[in-house]
């Protein structure tokens, strides 16, 4: 029976140490890596990666979901953090979990515009993000195209707009905030924009937010709001896509990247924010239709100047301190509760 | 000294069986029933700290947000099992029936569709006919706009031709084992043709047939990854569960426990229905006498190798797509026509670790399901009793749950002290292993019943210890057999995603995982070069697993 129990003991303790191990495994080596969390599309951010790989060495680990989705992993992690860094969405997104990141000033600290800056210093704005609307002309005449988000409403557009779900995408929660904002407010008469704005969605979202730009692109929908990047990169590559800043205003929205409090590689982690923030990354922003957050950069000509989006001041702390409400209004308006 | 020899005592009272069976309770408690029930528990949970409430389920039946989602499910689910049994049908009773020649190649193409994960499938399908699809621009060039496949009718697509495969083999082994006395007696009472087929053949497969479908409906019902990709504005039930899990509010963790218990018991209802009305009529034939194969005349011979062929291509389509696209020039999100390697490079800098890690936790997961297969299995076989009935009923039920599922129980029951698991890769060797052990068991006990007991009551009676006898003799008759069925949930855990992407963390992510993150963010070549890494290792696997089994392996 003695040998039993020993075959029984080396069994359980071979099995747990294969836990272990492949636990422990992971532990090993971290010195030289990081783990991002990011939300861009993969194929102007990429190159970027690539590059910081082979300068400084760093490996980096991916997980790449939308914004909301990377917060709400943030959020369930906060008692053992698994990422370093957060990059993509909106900085409202950031104030949500502004507890669970940890400050930095980087070495860029001053070339860098004022209103892309969090005054903690937990998450730095690394482009300008504004939304916009996108329309199918082979759909859509001139006479009909949208002017703002006013036009949204237009009964010809009814169950055609490509919006995605703010409670899961970080550009479709600032569309919310801009559209209630310029259409009147958080009150009576902004909410009530939205319920009919929601009305002519027919209560149906998309599953992402580039769908935004190629749902319309491709003739699905006659309409969509979309992040200024994707709309654009559409748009020059030769895709049926007219790109609109809505009369009522747009909002110079920061898109920050911010490190994770207690991840276990922040020292790399903040090479990784300098890299994104210096001269040499910014000034390659302009070639993916991104908005540089350098002063010492200057927009591509093609570019709608900052001043022009609109006057609607992204106020990041108000947004994120009542996101989970207006979250949860727009909720109660998909849902029809 | 004195608590030394009690301890012995008790030891020996159990015996090495009852410690392997309390073990393997102890296992089941901790990894299966405590999340499965804490889940549960938390369903019925009220807003302001109320003990019970029924609140979540009330929501879900009266608000059509939720409830059009279990309609949609159930509309998809449906539709996929009748459109596979009406292509699988058919196309396995000509295959088995007909002399169709390549039948080994035929089925070695289906059994690789059927193997490969149904979100590949999905992909390959928007690349072919999506918005920017090469057969949706190659029409458009003639001014023929096909509709959108996104939606229902994608879904309907992807599901239908990566399941009917499971009829198809279904059929296929049903007409093997068939006795052909009964449909010559049939003849012989002046029956014959089409007639025999419907009153002779038919009802005889028909348990088998339903079997085969109850695996396609619930396979297409637990589905995350196919109606992420493709089903857009079609939301349905594992979506919502997944969104509402996944929420940047941190998610309603009740109404997404309530809705994982409801699509539980739909799956179970559904494979209750069909245990006890038709699966219980099952015959059992012995296959000693089977039909002879038919020789087709010329004309129809033609038409059916043709229309064999095709179906086979069509349901290997994804893995060739994935293929071809994995060798093209991609830039972002289109396609250009000139040959590259750089998909494969880009994988090689980015993405290797997903690799390894894929495979080191499948084998380590695969080791694991083959040592509780032997032990559990023998207990249940050999040392029967109300105790190793109640074990084998634990055992069976992640067959009913899907894969979502399955993840979000473990996250939620090993996110805190003093089960800190999230974020490691043992909680995905945890997740594989719970998931495939249905399975595993039911191969097992399926060898052990076939296994003799003369050699094993042979070695006892020569004087060998039952328990080295077990270790000498039925282990190792056993383990061919085990670790074939090893091999082929192996198979299934490199192509796993749906727990996957809920536990997996930047250190621990896999090929699956990559190649769902790749396709969202449009990094097609990247995806397409993953994904025919993966059919590789598939394929690789099932030549073993053939060698292994002498080409006599099931692989259902």
């Amino acid at each position: 029976m003695k040998k039993v129990l020993v075959f029984v003991t080396i069994l359980t303790l071979v099995a747990s140490f294969g836990l272990f191990a492949a636990a422990q495994a992971e532990a090993k080596s971290q010195s030289n890596e990081v783990t991002l969390y990011y939300s861009h599309s993969a194929d102007w951010t990429d190159p970027l990666i690539k590059e910081f790989q082979d300068r400084t060495g760093i490996k980096v680990n991916l997980v790449g979901a939308p914004t909301g989705e990377l917060v709400a992993r943030i959020r369930a992690e906060k008692d053992n953090p698994l990422g370093d860094l957060l990059w993509g969405g909106g900085s409202d997104s950031y104030q949500v979990i502004i507890d669970l990141l940890e400050p930095y000033e980087h070495a860029h600290m001053n070339q860098v515009l004022a209103e892309t800056r969090d005054p903690g210093n937990r998450w730095h704005g690394t482009s300008i993000d504004p939304m916009v609307i996108v329309y199918n002309p082979k759909l859509v005449s001139e006479k009909d195209a949208p002017k703002g988000w006013g036009d949204l409403l237009n009964p010809i557009f009814k169950g055609r707009i490509a919006h995605a779900d703010p409670v899961r995408s970080g550009s479709a929660f600032m569309a919310l905030v801009i559209q209630l904002f310029t259409m009147g407010g958080d009150n009576e008469k902004g909410w009530k924009y939205m319920s009919d704005f929601v009305d002519n969605l027919e209560r149906k979202v998309v599953g992402s937010s580039t769908l935004g730009f190629k749902g319309p692109a491709d003739g699905e929908y006659l309409v969509g709001i979309a992040y200024e990047e994707g709309a654009l990169r559409y748009a020059h590559s030769g895709a049926n896509l007219k790109v609109v800043y809505p009369v009522e205003g747009s909002s110079k929205v920061p898109s920050p990247i911010a490190i994770i409090k207690n991840g276990k590689n922040t020292e790399n982690a903040k090479k990784f924010v300098d890299f994104i923030l210096s001269a040499d990354v910014q000034s390659k922003l302009g070639d993916v239709h991104r908005r540089a957050v350098r002063t010492d950069i200057q927009l591509p000509a093609y570019m709608t100047p900052n001043e022009k989006l609109g006057d609607f001041y992204w106020d990041t702390v108000w947004i994120g301190e009542n996101k989970d409400r207006l979250l949860n209004k727009w909720k109660d308006l998909i849902i029809g509760k | 000294m004195n608590d030394q020899s009690a301890w012995t005592r008790i030891v020996n009272r159990i015996g090495f069986w009852g410690i392997v069976i309390i073990t393997i309770f102890a296992l089941a408690i901790l990894f299966l029933l405590y999340p499965l029930f804490g889940m549960i528990a938390r369903s019925f949970q009220g807003s302001e700290d109320r003990i019970f409430s029924l609140a979540a389920y009330k929501d879900f039946f009266r608000l059509p947000y939720y409830y059009r989602t279990l309609k949609h499910s159930f509309a998809v689910s449906s539709l996929t099992t009748l459109f596979a049994v009406l292509l699988g049908v058919p196309f396995g009773f000509i295959v088995a029936r007909y002399n169709i020649p390549g039948k080994k190649i035929l089925n070695a193409m289906v059994v690789i569709s059927l193997l490969s994960p149904p979100f590949i499938g999905a992909y390959s399908w928007i690349v072919l006919l999506g918005r920017n699809g090469f057969i949706t621009n190659l029409l458009r060039l003639i001014n023929i706009e096909i509709p959108t496949i996104y939606g229902f009718r994608g879904l309907l697509l992807v599901f239908t031709l990566k399941l009917f495969p499971f009829v198809y083999m279904y059929v296929q082994g049903a007409l093997q084992s068939f006795d052909n006395s009964l449909e010559e007696a049939a003849e012989n009472l002046g029956v014959s043709g089409v007639k025999k087929l419907l009153t002779v053949t038919f009802p005889l497969i028909l348990p088998t047939i339903t079997a085969g479908a109850v695996i396609v409906f619930m396979t297409s019902m637990a589905d995350l990854g196919t109606p992420l990709l493709i089903g857009e504005g079609y939301k349905v039930l594992p979506v919502l569960v997944y969104e509402e899990y996944m929420g940047e509010l941190g998610g309603d963790a009740v109404m997404a426990s309530a809705m994982s218990v409801i699509i539980i018991i739909c799956t179970l209802s559904v494979l209750l229905l069909q245990r006890f009305t038709i699966g219980r009529r099952s015959y059992s034939m012995s296959g000693l006498n089977p039909p002879p194969i038919k020789k087709l005349k010329t004309g129809p011979f033609i038409i059916l190798t043709t229309l064999s062929y095709l179906i086979a291509i069509i349901a290997l389509s994804p893995q060739i797509t994935t293929l071809v696209t994995s060798f093209i020039k991609t830039q972002g999100p289109i396609f250009v026509p000139a040959f590259s390697v750089k998909s494969y490079t880009d994988v090689w800098y980015k993405l290797s670790a997903n690799i390894t890690r894929t495979f080191l936790y499948s084998t380590i997961a695969m080791v694991f399901m083959i040592i509780i297969g032997i032990f559990t299995s023998y207990v249940i076989v050999r040392r029967k009793s109300n105790l190793t009935a109640v074990l084998d009923f634990i055992l069976m039920s992640p067959y009913v749950i899907p894969g979502s599922v399955i993840g979000i129980i473990l996250i939620m029951a090993f996110n805190k002290p003093p089960f800190m698991l999230a974020g490691t890769a043992s909680i995905l060797i945890i997740s594989y292993t719970i998931r495939k052990i249905p399975y595993i068991i039911r191969s097992s006990t399926g060898i052990l019943y076939q296994l003799d007991l003369s050699s094993e009551e042979a070695s006892i009676n020569l004087g060998v210890p039952p328990l080295k006898t077990f270790f000498k003799i039925t282990a190792v008759l056993m383990l061919p057999g085990v670790i074939s069925g090893g091999i082929l949930s192996w198979i299934s855990t490199i192509n796993e995603l749906s727990s996957t992407m809920i536990l997996y963390s930047g250190r621990t992510g896999t090929i699956s995982v990559a190649i769902y993150t790749e396709i969202i963010k449009d990094g097609y070549g990247t995806a397409a070069a993953l994904a025919s890494i993966l059919t590789l290792a598939t394929v690789l696997s099932l030549f073993l697993f053939n060698r292994l089994t002498k080409g006599k392996g099931s692989v259902i």
